[in-house]
């Protein structure tokens, strides 16, 4: 009886013992694997600690694109079989370099321009199509700042493309340059006669959106007679700064 | 045909249910797509990704950190100029690579740019490009399109190295490359091709073809096209700010800007070909840690390299950090660059070009301990 109780608690001292040296033997396992890469478990004495831990949780999340993981003690044994088998070689690549997963909380916002100008919905006249015609904007002094193609459906402008173009910097108007279409103009930098050209498809909308309010205002042409009569023509309007500016429309076809 | 990016959001959830498993390689045929935007001059890395999480940055530098920058995550931010990036990176379309640099630590404009676009450890060393030896290896020569030629190196030798190795003795590297491509496509994009040759090559337009913005669509416009350009280089000179570069405001914040509308006009221009392309910048040289005594930066080290398009598959911020103490700066002054910007390009060559790691480096970099990145960007 004594003789087979000895036994029992013999058989399960080795047990458990032996369960605790394998446990021991694949937290080593792991970190020696992660001392070949940038997560630090601390020293590989087999033992599960916090560094172990966190070091295994990083990698493995960092190979599942950022899942999650709840890897603990007792997972142990099946991550170093991962660690040790086909996936391994793979693992240790990943393990060279960190990633750091993106999380941006705070609101990007609608990317605004300063600038005035918003061709939607402008009516121009009711119950007119034209598939194409060109626009221009001038500036008081001469100088174009945008020029483009625009279809007009049911009398409302349809973005076909256009380009912006900004004035030389040394024109002393710098303030309206530092605002003209996402374009920065100094005497020493980005110089000379830039133009941002824009690619906006057809019924699209330019990103940033580019605002001109002219609807109501437009002024219909009536002279000079190659201008059609309530459709071509030109609308003044005045900016922040008190540059005018005209907007027209002409060559509808 | 089955984008890569589809592909990988339908294999991705069948992945997870494995085990612990890893992200899968794929390697389907592509027509993947690459742009450089080689940013000339040195970029500030610090002052366009900013890591916010490192005590140290706010030591070192007293006025040159973004007031505002935008939190990508605990350690690091971005230049707010950054909107249209931010967003890409917000919608898994973009990565960024911090503290690295090509092997290069000599500070000269010229070596170093010669070895980020020759891929070579020693400059000078080599007569054509990285980008071109992949092409050539891809067997996607006569394909590429270099819209904005850097007037300083423009006609000379080296700079047959924007070109695939096959195209040798030209006139002009712009002109002869447009040929080139005119002759080997017809139609529309001949026709396009010719509008952008006739643009680039007469008067005043000679300027607006060289305005980065401009190009960017030009070349999106071209690439999307079915037998379109699969590469192109675009230049974005005057990073070298000794003096007065900026923080919130200034001049490299104004090229962060019109970096940024180039990453934004490309994506609109490429259309449903942005999907299969991947843009990175390139620059030869990050910038000293410390302001100068002009509120500029000095030649430095390590940068960032940013990128984008529809093969990126999750956003990330990939690096080893190695910190901005004084004793962890290249030689007391510069941030260290732990990650060899080739390995960067390689993956980008592996994603767009199905070229295999191992083959990248030896043929195309000469150099076997280039380590893989491809997993960490695109995986």
């Amino acid at each position: 009886m004594t003789k087979i109780k000895l036994k029992i608690i013999l058989f399960v001292i080795l047990m458990v013992f032996g369960t605790q040296v394998q446990a021991e033997k694949n937290v080593l396992c792991i970190q020696k694997f992660l001392t070949k890469t940038v997560f630090n478990p601390g020293p590989s004495d087999g033992a599960w600690g916090k560094k172990t831990e966190t070091a295994i949780n990083q990698l493995m999340s960092q190979a599942n694109n950022f899942e999650s993981q709840n890897i603990k003690k007792s997972d142990a044994e099946k991550i170093c079989k991962t660690l040790s088998g086909s996936q391994g070689s793979k693992l240790h690549e990943i393990g060279q370099f960190k990633r750091f997963p993106i999380a941006i909380t705070e609101d990007i916002g609608e990317i605004k321009s300063l600038t005035d100008f918003d061709f939607t919905n402008i009516t121009i006249s009711t119950n007119v199509t034209y598939k194409r015609c060109a626009f221009d904007i001038i500036h008081s002094e001469g100088w174009r700042r945008a020029k483009g193609k625009v279809g007009i459906k049911n009398g409302t402008l349809v973005f076909k493309n256009h380009e912006w173009y900004a004035g030389l910097a040394s024109s002393g108007r710098e303030h309206l340059l530092n605002e003209e279409a996402n374009l920065k103009l100094t005497n020493t930098g980005v110089h000379g006669i830039l133009p941002h050209v824009s690619y906006v498809a057809e019924g699209e909308v330019d990103k940033p959106v580019q605002y001109i309010t002219l609807g109501k205002n437009y002024i219909k042409a009536t002279k000079p007679s190659y201008f059609e009569e309530g459709v071509e023509g030109s609308n003044n309007y005045t900016d922040r700064y008190g540059s005018t500016y005209t907007f027209q429309l002409s060559f509808c076809s | 045909m089955i984008s890569r990016r589809h592909f990988l959001s339908i294999a991705a959830p069948a992945l997870a249910l494995s085990g612990y498993p890893v992200h899968g390689f794929t390697k389907e045929p592509i027509e993947g797509r690459i742009i450089v935007i080689m940013l000339q001059g040195g970029m500030d890395g610090l002052l366009a990704i900013p890591p916010v999480g490192d005590d140290n940055l706010f030591k070192q530098r007293k006025a040159l950190v973004a007031s505002n920058p935008l939190k990508l995550n605990p350690l690091f931010g971005i230049h707010p100029n950054f909107r249209n990036f931010s967003k890409m990176l917000k919608s898994n379309e973009a990565s960024i690579v911090h503290a690295t640099s090509f092997p290069y630590t000599g500070r000269s404009h010229f070596e170093g740019q010669n070895v980020a676009q020759s891929g070579s450890k020693l400059p000078f060393s080599t007569n054509t490009g990285w980008l071109g030896r992949a092409m050539d290896f891809a067997k996607i020569t006569g394909k590429a399109l270099s819209l904005d030629a850097p007037l300083l190196i423009r006609g000379a030798p080296e700079f047959d190295n924007f070109y695939p190795a096959s195209i040798e003795k030209t006139r002009s590297p712009q002109t002869a490359l447009i040929d080139l491509i005119k002759e080997t496509h017809d139609g529309d994009v001949m026709i396009a091709i010719d509008k952008l040759s006739r643009g680039s090559m007469s008067g005043p337009s000679r300027l607006r073809a060289r305005d980065p913005l401009s190009l960017a669509t030009k070349a999106g416009e071209s690439m999307r096209e079915l037998n379109g350009p699969r590469v192109a280089v675009l230049t974005i000179p005057e990073f070298d700010d000794h003096s007065s570069i900026g923080s919130t405001t200034g001049h490299h914040p104004e090229l962060f800007t019109l970096l940024d509308n180039v990453f934004y006009n490309l994506k609109i221009a490429l259309k449903e070909q942005w999907d299969n392309t991947i843009v990175l910048t390139t620059t030869e040289f990050g910038r000293t840690v410390q302001e100068n005594g002009s509120a500029g930066t000095d030649h430095g080290y390590g940068s960032v390299g940013l990128l984008a398009g529809g093969l990126i598959n999750k956003s990330s911020v990939v690096a080893n950090w190695p910190g901005l103490a004084s004793k962890d700066l290249y030689e007391k002054r510069d941030l260290f660059a732990t990650i060899d910007y080739r390995s960067v390009c390689s993956a980008c060559i592996e994603a767009a070009f199905g070229l295999d790691h191992d083959f990248i480096i030896e043929k195309v970099f000469e150099d076997k301990k280039i380590a893989r990145v491809y997993e960490h960007i695109f995986g």
